[in-house]
């Protein structure tokens, strides 16, 4: 019988062969399908989103969307049956083109300062920092945080949906030191029973997004929370509407019809199954689970490639992602049922 | 297996067999695309014999050709997959003896030959892994892929 890792690769064959039997048009598919962070591409949430979409012309002129969205995004938020925000009323929320808009105005804030990140951390910073020629290092043991560093780190982390392992300690590590924190909560609407404290005063920005919990990853639909005495270019662009108010509009439909939860509480047992099915860890982010050495061939090297970035994908996790598992499920229950006899 | 042959430029009804691990499939004109669903497991050796050309049949004018009974392969697809540029890999051996590497015209009598295997694609992924050294892991994706069409299957 085929090992776990074996097993997964039959699987994701068969997903992507679902569409095409072709052999070459499934193989880079077949690679790729348990790998990235797509959303999974719910039914119910597909249907809500042409049903939004329908009025797309009155969605576009229709400014007051941006204010209606990031005005109730903020109870959205908090409003999660297993996962706790503390502390994101000290904060001022503005629109996001996804998370990404809130990156590149926190480098822009910080120009002078080191950009740090922990090995596993999303590429985009790492690919931003070397194209500006910025000063940028992973954070390490021998190579700690330092007095005028500026720190980005994902909420959950990037490398696994799991909270880093000693975020408060790094937190106040932050506050000794002055250093400005990105705390990056894309991964927050798909993850269950995780505990977010934003007290600390280090903290500048949280940016938060629907793209991992939605399929609407291209309309760049994300909130950005700032201490009250920021104004940068993004803010002004909020503060006279010059957003994208289509993409506010979906994302208010969208934050209206599904609670934040409804990712994580709806796929949580299916997550459950496939880990158990091929022996891998559940991530506290639904769409994914953790593989041992075993599952290297999930491991980002492809995803460095396509970021052209000269990084060691063995210092990374095997984070295997399962939004395709949960959209193909029909196949995954064919594989279940028949995988003794492989 | 199935077998997919393409012919092009098709001159003056030129005859042809075509043979397949020694069983005759087709006698006559080549069509300008010739399939058959053959019951082959392994190497097998594909020919195409071209035969009953007459000196008549080839007109010269002044030392040039100007008209000549002949036909070319175009193409060979196998499983539905064209096997490209494996087809290349062949040899067209004339009557009188003389053999051409690589050739798909033909026009002397005589037999194209070409030694595949059945799956297609598996001889496809396995050739082109030991002509290039560029694909150590088609045994490992074959075998899945195969595995997942079972799995659809069902």
């Amino acid at each position: 019988m085929p090992n776990s890792v074996q097993q997964a690769k039959i699987l994701s064959w068969a997903i992507a062969t679902k569409k095409n039997r072709n052999f070459f048009n499934s193989r880079n598919n077949a690679l790729l399908l348990l790998q990235g962070s797509k959303a999974i591409n719910d039914p119910t949430v597909a249907h809500e989103i042409i049903s939004a979409l329908h009025n797309s012309y009155d969605l576009l002129n229709n400014y007051h969307n941006l204010e209606n969205f990031v005005h109730s995004f903020s109870g959205w938020i908090l409003d999660h049956s297993t996962n706790v925000i503390i502390g994101l009323d000290q904060f001022e929320a503005d629109f996001s083109a996804g998370t990404t808009q809130s990156f590149d105005s926190f480098y822009l804030r910080y120009p002078s300062r080191r950009m740090r990140c922990f090995s596993g951390e999303y590429f985009y910073h790492i690919k931003s920092w070397l194209s500006l020629k910025r000063d940028w290092s992973f954070v390490s043991s021998l190579n700690p945080l330092k007095e005028n560093d500026a720190l980005v780190i994902s909420v959950p982390f990037c490398d696994t949906g799991n909270i880093y392992s000693n975020l408060s300690e790094i937190l106040q590590e932050c506050c000794k030191l002055n250093i400005p924190v990105l705390l990056d909560c894309c991964y927050y609407t798909i993850s269950s029973n995780i505990h977010v404290d934003l007290q600390s005063p280090c903290i500048d920005t949280v940016a938060f997004s629907l793209s991992k919990a939605f399929p609407i990853a291209n309309l760049r639909i994300g909130v950005r929370y700032t201490r009250k005495d920021t104004f940068d270019g993004q803010k002004l662009h909020h503060s006279i509407n010059y957003n994208n108010s289509l993409s506010a509009g979906v994302g208010l439909h969208l934050i209206q019809k599904f609670k934040s939860d409804y990712i994580s509480n709806k796929y949580k047992d299916k997550q459950k199954l496939v880990c158990n099915t091929f022996n891998i860890a559940p991530s506290n982010s639904v769409i994914f689970a953790v593989g041992n050495n075993a599952w290297s061939c999930y491991n980002r090297s492809n995803l460095l490639k396509c970021y052209q970035l000269d990084l060691d994908p063995n210092q990374f996790k095997n984070r295997i992602s399962l939004s395709s598992i949960f959209d193909n499920w029909d196949i995954f229950e064919k594989f279940n049922d028949t995988r003794t006899t492989l | 297996m199935i077998l997919e042959l393409h012919f092009k430029n098709i001159i003056d009804d030129p005859l042809c067999k075509i043979i397949i691990a020694n069983k005759e499939l087709y006698n006559g004109v080549p069509p300008s695309v010739f399939i058959c669903d053959i019951n082959v497991d392994g190497p097998f050796l594909l020919e195409i014999c071209h035969y009953g050309k007459q000196p008549t049949d080839t007109v010269v004018e002044n030392n040039v050709i100007i008209r000549d009974r002949s036909f070319e392969l175009d193409k060979l697809i196998l499983d539905s997959y064209n096997i490209e540029e494996l087809i290349w890999d062949s040899c067209f051996k004339a009557d009188d003896g003389q053999v051409f590497n690589s050739c798909l015209f033909f026009g002397p009598n005589g037999k194209f030959m070409l030694n595949a295997e059945s799956p297609g694609l598996k001889w496809i992924l396995q050739t082109r892994h030991i002509k290039n050294n560029n694909d150590p892991n088609w045994e490992e994706d074959y075998t899945h892929y195969v595995e997942a069409c079972k799995l659809l299957q069902k």
